[in-house]
């Protein structure tokens, strides 16, 4: 092989690395730029309190979550007073919702939702602060099952306890469970205001975080999940800075990799932007079909069967903050080929007005220009 | 004639390759900018373990 052919053949291959150098630069570009705006628009969301109170608003979460709120509220309850209900764990969504409409308002759950809200962000932005410093009032739930209302309430919850045996001849209220069994001859009502009054009695006029942890309901591994959950705003703005830092860095190496001179420096600027606007666009659009026909089977493999109703306001709720990350992403994503058309118009206009100072200045002109007017 | 060919020769260089230089100092500015971000992810990803 002569050593013209051989540098020929170094020459073709360099030009070749070096192509597939710069399509390797420009897929990492595209990718990290793409993954930041998406870290953009989810924290973004995630860390903006405004957007969980409009999330309460919107979704209907106060006239759709009483059902699961009064559900947790007897069951802790329960768990307050070491009790164990295998009757109440299995009761139906229907039935709960009946013992919601006497027990829990949409107002006081309303109001304890925009509280909760604003204490955990209080607490994300307060070091110091263990625990967030939200209390929940009980007493118009105390006051409620003190009431005839109270008895009404305790009704369906007795559904599934079974009639006592004609050899019982003690029948426990609130030990166990809500009640042993039921008498077969008796008024049940009053003995559902019986065992109202006694839950009553049993709920705390307040549960705050910190009543929760000191009954143990919170427990240790619980605070480390919530110190977890405190730093993934940091994360999140630590992930989106690296990105930017390093789409910059991939930009930088790109161009120097493409060109040679300035101008085709800056000519190489816009495809990079317009292939990260466009394949954005393609995530979202995925992103999009996953959260209308995908997340509801994806959280019902999470959730038990029973909270089929737990599930549904779980992905409204979801739809919403991913609706709301959505159109951030779509203006990120625009601005990107904005930005590509911008550079592409600013480039046409350097090359207009070069174009035209170089015809206005004293230089002689090229010896091809000179060759094709010869022949005009 | 009475100047120095070794600065001669820097001023020469400087002078093809100032873009170049430019080009290489921004790269490390930004490489290491970047190191910094991933640092600080790194920190803040351990002390979630």
């Amino acid at each position: 092989m002569s050593r013209n052919t051989l540098h020929r053949v170094v020459r073709a291959v360099a030009g070749w690395l070096r192509r597939l150098v710069i399509a390797l630069l420009l897929l990492s570009f595209v990718l990290v730029i793409a993954a930041s705006l998406g870290i953009y628009a989810i924290s973004s969301v995630l860390t903006d309190r405004d957007v969980y109170h409009n999330l309460i608003q919107q979704a209907q979460l106060a006239e759709r979550a009483p059902a699961t709120t009064a559900d947790y509220l007897v069951l802790y309850s329960l768990q307050a007073s070491h009790m164990e209900s295998p009757y109440l764990t299995g009761l139906p969504s229907q039935t709960w919702a009946t013992v919601a409409d006497l027990l829990v308002t949409e107002q006081w759950l309303e109001e304890n939702l925009h509280n909760l809200v604003d204490a955990c962000f209080d607490w994300l932005a307060d070091p110091q602060a263990a625990l967030p410093s939200f209390t929940l009032d009980l007493s118009p739930l105390i006051q409620t099952l003190n009431s005839p209302r109270g008895a009404l309430a305790v009704l369906p919850l007795l559904q599934n306890t079974p009639t006592c045996h004609p050899d019982v001849t003690e029948i426990s209220i609130m030990g166990q469970e809500l009640i042993s069994c039921l008498p077969p001859e008796g008024n049940l009502t009053a003995l559902a205001q019986r065992i109202a009054t006694t839950m009553a009695a049993g709920l705390p006029q307040e549960i705050s975080f910190n009543s929760l942890y000191q009954s143990d309901i919170i427990q240790t591994e619980t605070l480390q999940v919530m110190a977890q959950v405190r730093l993934v705003p940091h994360l999140l703005q630590a992930a989106l800075t690296l990105g930017l830092r390093l789409s910059f860095l991939l930009f930088l190496f790109y161009g120097l990799f493409y060109t040679t001179s300035p101008r085709q420096f800056l000519g190489a600027q816009p495809l990079p932007f317009y292939l990260a606007g466009a394949f954005s666009l393609i995530m979202l659009g995925g992103l999009h079909i996953f959260f209308q026909f995908g997340l509801s089977p994806a959280l019902d493999l999470f959730l038990p069967p029973e909270r089929l109703e737990l599930s549904v306001l779980l992905a409204d709720a979801m739809r919403t903050l991913a609706a709301a990350a959505g159109r951030l992403w779509l203006y990120g994503s625009v601005c990107l080929l904005a930005g590509g058309l911008l550079l592409q118009l600013m480039i046409w206009g350097l090359d207009k007005y070069t174009g035209q100072h170089a015809r206005l200045s004293d230089e002689p002109p090229r010896p091809g220009r000179r060759f094709r007017r010869q022949f005009r | 004639l009475d100047k120095d060919p070794t600065d001669m020769k820097l001023k020469l260089f400087l002078h093809r390759h100032w873009l170049t230089l430019l080009s290489a100092l921004l790269v490390l500015a930004l490489a290491y900018w970047t190191y910094s971000a991933y640092q600080e992810l790194s920190l803040i990803w351990q002390a979630m373990q």
